[in-house]
């Protein structure tokens, strides 16, 4: 098993979770992946805010570039936004004829599970937006914004 | 997509949570639903290709990922010697603590392979490992001796 099967494996993982244990259970391993997992983007944001976020996926290091996806990220007048224009992880998927977990929650579920209360406990409220065909599954797309509260 | 090393940890993070939650069963489980879920490209590439394929497959993982892998091959064994496992290498360089590995880590690797293996018409088996990023594989024919 290698990173180079990591989202096949994280999806099959998401819809066997859901099936076998609930939607609660696959809740409750995204809040285990926020907590111990995110430790990076955590650090970022705790020392430097919404600066931080952009760093953590649009830096010199940062994910998405490492991910290849294809977005547009901006931090201006004290708001984060982004735009998913094409997600890496839906397009693999899509590429190597997965189902994507769909439903309550969806594949796509998992980017704000994970990032939103990392967010949070540093007074940054975070919204995501994500494009669903109508079947009601996820398109790769998302936009997403955040910024200090109080504002 | 490009894979990023940190999805190693993930691994991690994810073995462990199903072991403090459902048990080392429900993880075996787990792993053994991987197996048969996310790995059929790599499974028909094992079984139209035979050991070579086998020996190649990992060569090539291990190479990308910043591992070290020697392998002997004859017409019914796969000897693979992993020297540095990418995992442990990854999780080692991380002050994270929740990327020590879990105890039982390294069973995925034997869970899986032995899976995948089996239904591409090998037997497989991990005769060592030192549970640090070292160990020892045999890919063999099934039916066949050495």
């Amino acid at each position: 098993m290698t990173v180079h099967d990591f989202i096949v494996i994280y999806n099959e993982s998401f819809k066997y979770i859901k099936d076998k244990y609930g939607a609660e259970a696959l809740k409750d391993l995204w809040s285990t992946i926020s907590k111990q997992w995110c430790t990076h983007l955590d650090g970022l944001v705790k020392e430097k805010g919404l600066e931080g976020m952009v760093e953590y996926w649009d830096g010199d290091d940062g994910t998405l570039g490492r991910e290849q996806a294809v977005y547009s990220i901006k931090l201006e007048n004290g708001l984060f936004t982004g735009i998913m224009h094409k997600c890496p992880s839906v397009g693999e998927l899509v590429e190597r004829n997965r189902e994507i977990c769909s439903g309550v929650p969806d594949y796509c579920d998992h980017c704000m599970a994970l990032y939103a209360p990392i967010a949070e406990k540093y007074g940054i409220k975070m919204l995501w937006s994500i494009e669903h065909d109508s079947n009601g599954v996820c398109q790769g797309r998302c936009k997403w914004s955040a910024y200090q509260t109080p504002l | 997509m490009a894979p990023i090393k940190e999805w190693f940890g993930a691994y991690n993070v994810i073995f462990r949570w199903f072991e403090k939650n459902y048990g080392k069963e429900a993880l075996t489980e787990y792993w053994r639903f991987l197996a048969e879920s996310c790995f059929q490209e790599t499974i028909e590439r094992f079984k139209e290709g035979g050991l070579n394929e086998i020996d190649s497959y990992f060569r090539e993982i291990f190479e990308t990922d910043g591992g070290e892998y020697t392998s002997s091959l004859s017409e019914n064994l796969l000897l693979c010697e992993i020297k540095k496992c990418p995992d442990h290498d990854f999780m080692k360089g991380s002050d994270n603590p929740c990327f020590k590995p879990i105890e039982d880590y390294c069973r995925h690797h034997d869970i899986i392979n032995s899976v995948i293996a089996q239904k591409a018409g090998f037997s497989f088996c991990m005769s060592e490992c030192s549970g640090e990023g070292q160990c020892r594989w045999m890919f063999k024919r099934q039916g066949r001796d050495f």
